[in-house]
């Protein structure tokens, strides 16, 4: 499969011809996108933060100790 | 053009059985990786695909909460899959990945204006694509880090891509074939690698 001018259509006039209400409703509701809620803390400040962990921004494994995320024994 | 490839699935002789006898049965909830689908090891990153079904089978009959393996033995399926080119996603090229890209731009644009951040899964975007008619997706083909025993007892987690994988979304259309190549006992296998 390539981005050629078929593909790029059928992905346009998908997305031209639904509201993001629409398409909000499908994604979040039957596939399961889920809302990355950010807080935003102005004029405060802090004496200590206790960070004692870094998580990357994104991990790209797959932990077999993790049930959830499991492929069907690939 | 139809194109064929050998995938490897590692499971349990009990599911090994039932697969042989009446196909795959998919697995959902695989959002960020390829979507909701049958997984199998390839031909790829690694020149030995079948062994990384065989590892993926013991690291998941692990029980991490009794520490004991789930089951006694081990099977790796050896099945023939055939997909048209153009219902074939091959995240491991430019044009794979072109497309991915270019479905993820749309879909942002869109909800963006509802002023709602989301967090991006490419195997929900596959399922969208899918379950929605935008593209007429069968197979998906991705490069991934996959953690088997030794990663997860030893705490690795690389960004380097380790494992070719290949997602078949409609096993009973697109599996032509399938059958057992290896049964092992698992105790035997942990003890010959330790």
């Amino acid at each position: 499969m390539k981005l050629n001018k078929e593909v790029k259509n059928r992905i346009d006039q998908y997305f031209d011809n639904i509201e993001s209400e629409e398409l909000y409703s499908i994604a979040f509701g039957k596939y399961g996108f889920v809302e990355n809620i950010d807080f935003e803390i102005d004029n405060q400040s802090f004496d200590k933060i206790g960070q004692n962990f870094y998580y990357p921004n994104s991990d790209n494994s797959l932990d077999t100790n993790d049930m959830e995320s499991l492929l069907l024994a690939a | 053009m139809t194109l064929q490839f050998t995938g490897y699935h590692g499971t349990n002789l009990i599911a090994a059985k039932n697969i042989v006898s009446s196909n795959y049965e998919i697995s959902k909830g695989d959002d960020e990786w390829m979507g909701n689908g049958v997984y199998f090891f390839i031909n790829g990153l690694s020149s030995k695909p079948e062994e990384q079904a065989k590892k993926w089978a013991i690291a998941t009959s692990w029980n991490n909460k009794k520490k004991i393996y789930n089951h006694k033995s081990y099977c790796i399926i050896n099945s023939i899959i055939e997909v048209e080119e153009e219902n074939f996603l091959d995240l491991t090229s430019e044009d794979g990945i072109e497309i991915l890209s270019y479905l993820y731009d749309k879909f942002e644009k869109k909800i963006k204006k509802l002023n709602i951040n989301f967090k991006p899964m490419d195997g929900l975007l596959i399922n969208l694509a899918r379950g929605e008619g935008i593209l007429p997706i069968d197979v998906v083909k991705g490069n991934f880090y996959i953690k088997f025993a030794k990663e997860r007892t030893k705490k690795i987690t690389l960004r380097t891509a380790n494992s070719t994988i290949c997602t078949v979304y409609k096993p009973n259309d697109n599996i032509v074939s399938s059958k057992i190549i290896e049964i092992g006992d698992i105790k035997d296998e942990i003890e010959q690698g330790s």
